[in-house]
């Protein structure tokens, strides 16, 4: 180390009242282990003597306001401690530093797509909520994000949001004044009279995901942003310009108003006259941005994962099997008709709980408001209106002939998530069927049937893929996923009198189980079963083979899975192989994601990018089930799914242009 | 309702400076507000228009917020600065001092190379001990901060491992001011320097090692254009000449020297010390003497045993003013040279 020392003056001089502040400045070099200079110096600007000492207790009371100053420096982050399955990355822990010092908690976060932006921003609510600098939090998200958001925030980052309720409530001021941690969707919350209700109470931050959304100030959704009372605000996006540069002013204005001046000032001294895409001044803009917005790049925190390969099998199923399958259906379309014309009055209507239905079916019940538990299925009428990105075929138009409508206030034969877990056990496997099948078998002589057939299928059409696709992986560590613990326990079976050792991670174990399936994986067998919980927060990147035994209808689960292996820290190429019996609905699914966005060969995240261009619609689930509620046969269910397929390609084409722009916006120059 | 650890603080720090300030401060039993009743200059100075303010552990529209994301911390810190003095003076009394038998503490304790030591003559007296306190704030990319103690004797400059002085129960409140502290703060600023770089190891080398990605980045980025400035017009097909390929990759290179040295500019670390808190402690201790003779030449040392410490106080090495118990002497002014001093 080198220092030089130069001299200083007397703190105590002869007036010991003089504040000694401006003349005492002293500079001395120093350099870093990496040989970076440090330039010391003393600042007395703020220590001055007066003729009276200190008490003990009022020095204490100095230490004690500089250790709160420290507190307050966030070196120490309070949020990484305590979080379940959220492996965060250096990046990841530089941002919120950065956010919470630099920012002051406006930001906006636009890093490319799967560098983890949510992870930031949970990682900021809850550093912000256990320093307790903040109380009351609202997060806007698109509204296939919704149950995304709210799963993780409760079980990584242990954060309890309230989701708006889809009822009158949400309407009143009192809803939003009294809950001081709400999670809504974006179309809803700019709808009705809710924007009011929404604006009348006092926010300490606003999150809002996919902001790109807000890049329009004309929108009703800019407008709902702009006019909420906040202190702190983080916006989201990996492309916060999607058309032109204004969009971008758009959104700083949100966070920072007058940053960039006004839109006459930032287009004249930043925009090129009769080009919108193209900056001017581009340094002082990178400077402009560089205080308001923090955007990771691959390249930047040297993230580069090596290929992955997916790969369909399609089985086809015996004759028994396909019929079952066929009448299943059937049935299930026999029980819509017998509801939509049922007496408003009928007991017969099925009632039960989704805890009813976690026992009898599905580990990994879908969330409420993915599929609508509580809404029965009355009627074929039309999915509620969707509006699909430009360019995309309206959404509204995707089904088909419709059945008689239904009365008000018509109780159902079935509900939603009975008809959901129904349609996801066929395509899991018949004995799972049979499983969701028997509460209805109690009370119907049809159902009772098929549960039966159901159960005589031993070995279904996957099973036998499965046990050939596993000899031929016998030199790769391999994770095969389920959706249903009954599908996990019958393949425990399968796999045992085929003799192949496995391991097996699932909800139902203990933590210790699970850390000892996951080392036994790694250290004495080639393969592991997996519920949806699979791995989370475990380091699974020693595997390098993924076989989707089932396929989860909603995309982001499937890029979860994927990315428990395809991640930071994996060396070797992985390998996806998704197993789907032919003429179920997850063939129709897996094929509009594989032939029209080629979902498999995206980087983890894109996905959710994509759907969050569907950003007035339902979650993907809630669509696929009323496309085949709205489909009286299959000739119709493939035409709406080839439309739904446009529009999904249609929300990907219009992602793709914004990520080509912004990368040449905020590449190499930005950086 | 229960507070956290960091609501805790900031309710008793506040209570604290109002009461040291001048003012009374009133909680409600459950804690959640409290009312102050302060003179007017403290009003101000806490950014209050009334003598009688609501002071709140939870964000509110009026009175004083308690919290570490508000103004609060800087509403303190010119209370403090103007209302609590931040030099205090102390004496510690009762400690039992014997002025016999140091000759042979002083020769246990101290190794004399290259000399010759004679113990003098010891006496009991009441030595000062300045503790500095200072923020340490570093900047670059990042910042780091820290609060970084420093005890010297006042008489001998030599640091001592004294803390928690502040604590002591038998502390006296004395009437006079601290003897001069010029010097010592010289030697504090030294020592809490080298004290900031140890603390600050792991920040310094993150900083270092994002400097060198970036660095990496950009050479790479430029090495490929270099690389790139001989291949044909895209639109035009032309190769370029000999002379424009040695031009292009100059004007790269140049290009790349410019960036390196912004990068670098942008990575310089500002580090900034500012003494928060002075405290005298006189403390009983014997003085001893010591007479270093080497070849002709002697000079007397005085070296300190410390009541408090029981036992001798090391010196200070005259180049590095690292303390130490066994020095060297290898000139004629007599300098003592720690081990790391004299085998460079």
């Amino acid at each position: 180390m080198k220092t030089k020392i130069a001299a200083t003056k007397s703190v105590f001089d002869a007036n010991p009242e003089k504040d000694i502040a401006d003349d005492s400045a002293h500079v001395r070099t120093s350099f870093s282990p990496g040989g970076i200079p440090i330039r010391f110096r003393t600042d007395l600007s703020e220590f001055s003597t007066t003729k009276n000492l200190a008490t003990r207790e009022q020095l204490q009371l100095h230490l004690t306001h500089t250790r709160l100053q420290l507190l307050r420096g966030f070196d120490e982050l309070l949020c990484l401690e305590g979080l379940t399955g959220v492996e965060h990355l250096p990046h990841q822990i530089e941002t919120v530093r950065k956010v919470m010092r630099r920012f002051r908690g406006r930001v906006l976060l636009a890093d490319e797509v799967g560098l983890g932006k949510t992870i930031e921003a949970c990682l900021l609510l809850r550093e912000y909520l256990l320093r307790r600098l903040i109380k009351r939090v609202l997060i806007l998200v698109p509204n296939p994000l919704v149950s995304q958001w709210h799963e993780e925030l409760s079980s990584k980052f242990h954060l309890d949001f309230r989701i708006a309720p889809r009822t009158a409530t949400s309407s009143r001021d009192e809803f939003w004044a009294t809950h001081d941690r709400v999670l809504v969707s974006t179309s809803f919350a700019r709808s009705g009279r809710r924007p009011e209700a929404i604006a009348a109470a006092h926010w300490d931050l606003v999150i809002v995901d996919e902001a790109h959304h807000c890049r329009n100030r004309s929108t009703k959704l800019w407008k709902l942003v702009n006019s909420l009372q906040r202190r702190h605000m983080f916006l989201l996006t990996a492309t916060p310009v999607q058309n032109n540069l204004v969009e971008l002013y758009s959104l700083l204005t949100l966070l920072e108003p007058g940053h960039l001046k006004t839109e006459a000032d930032f287009k004249k001294q930043f925009v090129t006259r009769g080009n919108p895409r193209d900056p001017r001044n581009r340094h002082r803009l990178r400077d402009l941005l560089g205080e308001v917005m923090i955007r990771n790049t691959r390249g930047l925190v040297q993230i580069n994962l090596p290929p992955r390969y997916a790969q369909t099998i399609m089985a086809t199923p015996g004759e028994e099997e396909s019929q079952l399958l066929i009448d299943i259906q059937q049935y299930l379309r026999d029980q819509l008709v017998t509801t939509a014309n049922a007496s408003p009055n009928t007991d017969d209507a099925e009632q039960e709980s989704p805890e009813e239905l976690d026992a009898s079916s599905t580990e990994s019940a879908e969330t409420p408001d993915a599929v609508g538990w509580d809404q029965r299925l009355t009627s074929r009428a039309g999915p509620p209106e969707l509006t699909s990105p430009a360019g995309g075929p309206p959404l509204a138009l995707l089904a088909g002939p419709t059945l008689p409508e239904p009365q008000n206030n018509e109780p159902a034969g079935i509900s939603r998530m009975r008809l959901h877990a129904i349609l996801t056990s066929i395509g899991s496997h018949p004995a799972t069927a049979a499983a969701t099948l028997q509460p209805l078998a109690e009370r119907d002589e049809r159902a009772r049937q098929l549960c039966e057939r159901a159960g005589r299928i031993t070995h279904s059409a996957k099973d036998e893929k499965l046990l050939q696709l596993l000899k031929e992986s016998h030199e790769h560590k391999v994770l095969v996923f389920v959706a249903s613990i009954r599908t996990l326990h019958r393949l425990q079976s399968l796999l045992t009198e085929a003799e192949i050792s496995f391991s097996t991670f699932s909800g139902e174990q203990s933590s210790t189980d699970k850390d000892a399936a996951v080392e036994q994986l790694k250290s004495s067998v080639n393969v592991m079963l997996c519920t949806e919980s699979g791995g989370e927060g475990r380091n699974l990147q020693f595997a390098d083979t993924l076989i989707n035994f089932d396929l989860p209808w909603n995309p982001m689960k499937i890029e979860q899975r994927i990315g428990r292996i395809h991640r930071y820290g994996q060396t070797q190429d992985v390998f996806i192989f998704n197993l789907c019996t032919a003429g179920t609905l997850e063939s129709r699914i897996l094929k509009l994601l594989n032939d029209k966005i080629r979902m498999f060969e995206l980087v983890v995240g894109e996905v959710g990018s994509i759907l969050g261009n569907l950003d007035d619609g339902q979650d993907f689930e809630s669509l696929v089930l009323q496309l085949w509620q709205k489909a009286p046969d299959d000739k119709q269910l493939d035409a709406d799914f080839e439309t739904l397929g446009d529009t999904l390609l249609a929300a990907q084409e219009k992602y793709l242009d914004a990520k080509n722009l912004d990368e040449a916006l905020f590449g190499e120059d930005y950086e | 309702m229960s507070r956290s650890s960091v609501e805790s603080q900031l309710v008793e720090f506040a209570t604290a400076l109002v009461e040291n300030s001048g003012g009374i401060i009133d909680w409600q039993s459950d804690g959640s507000q409290a009312t102050a009743i302060v003179p007017p200059d403290l009003a101000e100075s806490l950014g209050q228009h009334h003598e009688s303010f609501l002071v709140r552990t939870q964000p509110g529209d009026e009175g004083l917020v308690l919290s570490l994301g508000g103004e609060f911390v800087d509403l303190a810190a010119r209370t403090l600065r103007h209302f609590v003095p931040s030099v205090g003076a102390f004496a510690v009394d009762d400690l039992p001092v014997r002025k016999t038998e140091f000759a042979a503490a002083v020769e246990s304790s101290f190794g004399w190379q290259n000399a010759r030591a004679k113990v003098l003559d010891g006496s009991v007296m009441t030595v000062p001990y300045h503790a500095w306190w200072f923020h340490v704030t570093l900047q670059s990319e990042e910042t780091w901060e820290s609060l970084v103690s420093v005890t010297l004797n006042a008489r001998s400059g030599v640091v001592v491992p004294l803390s928690e002085l502040l604590s002591l129960g038998d502390l006296r409140p004395t009437k006079d001011a601290p003897s001069d502290s010029s010097a010592t703060l010289d030697l504090a600023l030294h020592v809490a320097e080298a004290e900031t770089m140890r603390q600050a190891t792991p920040f310094l080398q993150r900083i270092d090692a994002r400097r060198e990605r970036d660095r990496k980045r950009l050479q790479d980025y430029y090495r490929a254009l270099q690389r790139e400035s001989s291949t044909p017009n895209k639109r035009t097909k032309t190769v370029p000449t000999a002379e424009e390929i040695e031009s292009r990759q100059k004007a790269v290179k140049l290009e790349l020297q410019r960036k390196l040295s912004e990068l670098d500019e942008r990575y310089l670390f500002s580090a900034v010390l500012r003494p928060i808190v002075l405290a005298e402690f006189r403390i009983p201790a014997v003085a001893i003497d010591v007479e270093i003779q080497r070849k002709a030449e002697k000079r007397i040392f005085r070296v300190y045993w410390n009541a408090m410490l029981k036992k001798m106080e090391p010196m200070s090495c005259s180049r590095c003013l690292r303390t130490s118990f066994n020095f060297w002497f290898t000139n004629d002014t007599v300098d003592p040279l720690c081990s790391t001093c004299h085998g460079s």
